[in-house]
């Protein structure tokens, strides 16, 4: 690759899919994640958070489709370090969790509400009272605030699968992720947005098209053995690995093997997603 | 029904095979893509580049220009999907100076407020230029006096560069994002009629790209298929040696063209068509 080589990449925290990615994630960049229930999404996201903390960046989750004490327990036990990841509790229910152990909880003080009552909120009203509505634009709100307050590098939204199918029409969808993306550019971070795997035809998503790049794992399972993968299927002004490849799971969280492939009927059965025209 | 006058009158089709055999072609500046049709674009005239994310529609789409600026002509790229610095930092490599020689419109929407603005003229902060003078920030949607940019407005910015800079090829990239981002639902098939016709009556050859899923529908009816001369398609799929991307000519208005998936290649240098004779004996 020409300039590939060249240019300050964000690492992964996970060798083998750096590899993949000719490096790392371009900073400043919004990429989406998407993938099966169970194939290591949360995990993957959680590595590339704990590398910036090694970095010594400021890092942010937000968490809306997971209570924050299930990623912390998980995250704990792979044996990281956790507490330092700012976590932005955005779940539906979310005055139902309360701050757990060493997780900072930025929700604690800031509930989601509507967007009028956001305003209301700025001429001093009370807004314990107003129930929690999760939408883009709340979220996009929420976020906002949260930059005021601090300049984060590396950001993680996990997931973004239930705004979705809350969400209001269309498209409002299409314009609250344009002005999302938006937002994270501007700011400068580099952010991982975790999404489910699309069905077949279904239209492509405003969240794909602005993407700067899209990563997939799956998780599947052939002649009962289970077996998880991970691929780039696009990264803008990069090169990229063009093979599926291995994912372990291990005491420390995810491996990517990077020179190694999966078993042949492994991948003709994933190919059946990606068929030859 | 037929009509003597005691010569044959090209008619239909066999007028098109005339035309295409006369009009000069306007080379695609992507290797083997012009084989594929038989010589190149006919001007004047609308193409689709449709296919799923990854593909290289954004690279063929640029590769177009590229061949305009080395042969001295004013091109113009309208980018929708990505910034243009960031377009910049992506291409350049892969391009070198000849990139820098592109105009490009920033046609991206600045950040939602959530609040109501008034509308003011978005055309006044808006102009296009050469990607070597692109800054290379995204610019702060603040910064900007009002984030509403619509479709009309962007029309209007294309007609005026276009004139003024006597462009004469053009890239929408994509028309996805412009239809998604700046038009209502139910607006969409009237507004897009209109501005591919907008498109067409500028008398520039131009292409067009289409964002669509892993599973497209082939064979769409939609607006952007109908209205252009040709639609090329682009394609990725899963075999047992990785992920492959490969190119067809769906519809070619006008001419003869090859009716094959061809595989492409996206190297350092850009995406060109691969020989065919090549990968057969490759396969062997």
């Amino acid at each position: 690759m020409t300039s590939a080589g060249k240019r300050r990449r964000a690492s992964t925290g996970i060798e083998g899919l750096d590899k993949m990615l000719d490096g790392g994630l371009i900073p400043g960049r919004t990429y989406i994640l998407m993938g099966d229930h169970g194939s290591g999404k949360s995990t993957l996201c959680g590595h590339f958070l704990m590398e910036g903390i090694k970095r010594g960046e400021e890092v942010l989750y937000v968490t809306i489709d997971a209570p924050p004490s299930d990623i912390s327990t998980s995250f704990i036990g792979y044996g990281w370090d956790a507490g330092k990841i700012t976590i932005l509790n955005a779940h539906p229910r979310v005055r139902d969790y309360k701050a757990r152990g060493s997780l900072i909880e930025v929700a604690a003080q800031r509930s989601v509400s509507t967007i009028s009552e956001m305003s209301d909120k700025e001429k001093g009203n009370n807004q314990a009272l107003v129930s929690p509505d999760l939408s883009l634009p709340s979220l996009q709100l929420m976020l906002q605030k949260e930059f005021e307050s601090k300049a984060y590098d590396r950001l993680v939204i996990d997931s973004i699968l239930s705004l979705r199918m809350l969400g209001a029409e269309e498209v409002q969808w299409e314009i609250g992720i344009n002005s999302i993306f938006r937002l994270l550019a501007e700011e400068g971070l580099t952010t991982i947005i975790v999404s489910d795997i699309p069905k077949q035809y279904d239209n492509i998503r405003p969240e794909f098209i602005l993407s700067r790049g899209i990563i997939r794992m799956n998780r599947l399972v052939v002649a009962g053995k289970t077996y998880r993968a991970i691929s780039a299927q696009k990264m803008r002004g990069s090169g990229h690995d063009d093979q599926v490849r291995p994912v372990k799971i291990t005491s420390h969280g995810i491996t990517v093997e990077a020179s190694k492939v999966l078993p042949p009927e492994v991948v003709t059965q994933l190919a059946m997603s990606f068929p030859k025209p | 029904m037929t009509v003597s006058l005691g010569r044959a009158i090209p008619t239909g089709n066999q007028l098109e095979d005339v035309m295409s055999q006369i009009i000069p072609r306007i080379a695609t500046g992507t290797p083997g893509l012009d084989k594929m049709i038989k010589g190149g674009l006919l001007p004047g005239s609308i193409y689709t580049i449709a296919g799923p994310p990854g593909s290289g529609k954004t690279i063929l789409a640029v590769q177009f220009l590229i061949e305009g600026v080395k042969r001295g002509e004013n091109v113009l790229l309208v980018a929708l999907d990505e910034h243009p610095c960031e377009m910049h930092e992506n291409l350049l490599p892969m391009f070198g100076e000849d990139f820098d020689r592109i105009l490009v419109l920033d046609g991206m929407l600045e950040m939602k407020s959530y609040e109501k603005t008034p509308l003011r003229d978005v055309s006044i902060t808006r102009h296009a230029e050469a990607f070597g003078k692109v800054f290379p920030e995204i610019p702060r949607s603040s910064d900007m006096i009002n984030p509403e940019l619509t479709v009309s407005a962007i029309q209007e910015m294309i007609k005026v560069i276009v004139r003024n800079e006597s462009i004469s090829r053009v890239v929408i990239d994509s028309v996805t994002s412009l239809k998604m981002f700046m038009m209502t639902a139910n607006e969409r098939i009237s507004f897009l009629q209109s501005f591919l016709r907008f498109l067409s009556d500028l008398s520039v050859t131009s292409m067009v790209t289409i964002q669509e899923s892993d599973f497209p529908t082939v064979g769409a009816t939609d607006i952007e298929y109908i209205m252009s001369r040709g639609v090329i398609r682009l394609y990725r799929w899963l075999q047992n040696d990785g992920f492959v991307i490969g190119i067809s000519i769906d519809k070619f208005r006008g001419s003869d063209h090859d009716e094959n998936i061809n595989r492409i290649k996206i190297t350092p240098i850009g995406l060109q068509v691969l020989d065919k004779t090549r990968r057969a004996d490759r396969g062997r």
